[in-house]
């Protein structure tokens, strides 16, 4: 049945989508700018992210107020020691970026299956955050949708903060413009990149704990965000945060429209033919940046 | 005219005497059979990637629509199936010059993105096409059949040789053409692709070839596997394929032809060994492995090989070495 209501009953699902996939590539977009690499252990990390809070609300108090700030900060520490000890030794050698983007798609092995080997392959759920539904006339909204929906913008406003106002972030922003000119005003790269990964990672890990919400947790979680992710970066422009966060929501409301109209099982080959139309039309992205492997 | 190596005779006189000192263990043969399919699959992988610079994953999907042409012709149609496995090759030949034209437009980062998104596309059709292709659940195919010979699972060692000639006759051609001036365009546009086009190098001819030829032995090999395994399911594209022969290519080394073929061996027998009593730690340990021969040889296991001495005098006599490198 598709009537007005329904309709847009799927835009605000489509909405809370966007805001995932806006959280997942807006961290890989930054990883992408500033480090130029394409991160695959950034599907890994919503993986973590999500089990973290998962953890977090079965054995601490707290609840969500403890359980989401967790799931960012051990994502970042673990972004940022995959920067120090794993990607900063391979960088200098030759072939260094196309062998870092290998190592980190067997990283996400490892940890997939390092979460299976831990905590076992059952599907985990997280109790909801707030139980509530409103009714606005004939629509009908989750009040879980509604704060996922808003999450997501919020955090992208602290990411922006941080990026425009702290020195660490605007050291991020130099090196992402111009390595060679940030390294000559005397900034450190190298702590740069460690930043951005963990940056990148820490949002990973904060769309994890929120995609665990709607969904199960499972290890293998991470994997679908993060390939329609690719879409959502390569339709914004490689590197540009502020394209990204305009795409995610564009390609959210289009996959709630798909799945609402033609049925679920097409909502990710349709997206996916999409992609391959684009990249069809517009080999070099919407932006035209070339960008070699 | 098609020049045969002295070490691809040696390799496939020592593979052709292999079955013999494993008489009746089967399931050895087996494995030897699987690590053979994989070895070829990479090794025209490796002509793409290794030598020509397109770093893309749609080998498996050409794998897959061997394997898919092969099953559907044999039970929807009821071709015989030796004709199938010909004719999966050939459809992998086709539908690789399909997808090779938006591909090749398509650079670095971009090529990536549009052979995975091609993968996810062809797992929906399986799934949503379940009338030809049998859904999930797959298709039960039946053995190819040669006058009396049967090659299944349950025929070992037909199979293996079977498997044999079709892998030796895929290394022939990939050496000969990597030997060939197609071989020295693509290793040229790989290394500076500008330079290459001024001194009159056809980089969509090129890059096309590399497509196609490396696609021809992999939907045979698919065929035969659908055949060999006698069953053929939308699990064929998963993305752990995906990943087991990307480690097979850095384990061996990309551009070396020969390194995968080896790694293929290693790494399917690691892989096999590791079952039983480490099932849980196999991919942590070949994740594990992998990314430390991208941080320590690069370059693969063909490197080692070729560099065996070097690395035993650093680890013995650090200080000689060190001596000989300053020199």
């Amino acid at each position: 049945m598709i009537t007005v209501d329904s309709i847009i009953a799927t835009i605000i699902s489509g909405l809370m989508l966007g805001s995932i996939y806006a959280l997942v590539s807006v961290g890989l977009t930054l990883q992408w700018g500033a480090v130029k690499i394409l991160n695959f252990a950034h599907g890994a990390f919503i993986t973590l992210g999500a089990y973290i809070a998962w953890l977090s609300l079965g054995n601490l108090s707290g609840g969500w107020i403890i359980a989401l700030p967790m799931a960012a900060i051990v994502t970042f520490v673990m972004g940022a020691a995959l920067e120090r000890f794993i990607m900063n030794p391979m960088r200098p050698k030759p072939g260094g970026l196309a062998n870092i983007t290998i190592s980190t798609l067997f990283i996400t092995i490892m940890i997939t299956n390092s979460i299976i080997l831990i905590i076992g392959p059952h599907f985990r759920t997280i109790p909801p955050i707030y139980e509530q539904t409103y009714y606005f006339g004939p629509i009908v909204a989750n009040a879980q949708q509604i704060i996922i929906a808003l999450l997501g913008p919020l955090s992208l406003l602290l990411l922006m903060l941080f990026l425009s106002k702290s020195k660490s972030g605007m050291a991020v922003r130099a090196v992402a413009l111009d390595k060679d000119g940030a390294s000559l005003c005397g900034i450190n790269i190298s702590r740069s990149y460690t930043y951005a990964i963990g940056v990148g990672a820490a949002l990973a890990g904060l769309a994890g704990a929120l995609v665990g919400v709607i969904y199960y947790v499972t290890p293998n979680m991470g994997f679908d965000s993060y390939i329609k992710s690719l879409f959502v970066i390569t339709l914004g422009g490689l590197g540009r945060v502020k394209g990204a966060i305009y795409a995610a929501y564009i390609i959210g409301i289009i996959e709630a429209l798909v799945a609402h109209l033609f049925g679920i099982f097409w909502a990710t080959p349709v997206l996916f033919l999409l992609f391959v139309f684009f990249l069809v039309v517009k080999p070099r992205g919407l932006y035209g940046i070339e960008m070699e492997l | 005219m098609m020049k045969i190596k002295p070490e691809i005779i040696v390799f496939a006189f020592i593979l052709a005497i292999l079955p013999f000192l494993f008489w009746g263990e089967v399931y050895i043969i087996h494995v030897l059979i699987i690590s053979m399919i994989f070895g070829v699959v990479v090794s025209c992988w490796d002509l793409s990637i290794g030598y020509a610079g397109l770093f893309h994953i749609g080998q498996l999907l050409f794998f897959a629509l061997g394997a898919y042409t092969s099953a559907i012709l044999s039970i929807h149609l009821e071709i015989p199936s030796w004709i199938g496995v010909i004719a999966a090759g050939f459809a992998a030949f086709i539908f690789s010059i399909i997808i090779g034209m938006p591909c090749i437009r398509v650079r670095g980062i971009y090529l990536l993105f549009l052979t995975f998104a091609l993968q996810f596309v062809a797992i929906g059709m399986i799934l949503n096409y379940s009338k030809w292709t049998g859904g999930v659940t797959g298709l039960l195919v039946g053995p190819i059949m040669l006058g009396n010979l049967i090659f299944d699972q349950f025929h070992v060692v037909e199979s293996y040789y079977l498997c044999l000639c079709i892998f030796i006759l895929s290394i022939i051609l990939l050496k000969n053409v990597v030997e060939s001036n197609i071989g020295l365009a693509l290793t040229s546009l790989r290394d500076s692709e500008k330079y290459a086009v001024t001194r009159g190098v056809n980089a969509f001819k090129y890059k096309m070839l590399a497509f196609a030829i490396g696609s021809f032995p992999t939907g045979v090999i698919g065929g035969f596997y659908t055949h060999y395994t006698g069953l053929v399911s939308d699990t064929i594209l998963a993305f752990s394929f995906n990943i087991l022969f990307l480690a097979i290519l850095i384990l061996g080394g990309r551009g070396t032809l020969y390194g995968p073929l080896i790694a293929s061996f290693f790494l399917t027998f690691l892989n096999e060994s590791l079952r039983g009593t480490f099932e849980l730690y196999r991919t942590i340990i070949y994740s594990a492995i992998v990314v430390l021969i991208l941080m320590f040889f690069p370059k693969g296991m063909m490197e080692i090989i070729k560099n065996a001495k070097l690395i035993f005098q650093e680890l013995i006599m650090p200080e000689r070495s060190q001596a000989i490198k300053n020199k």
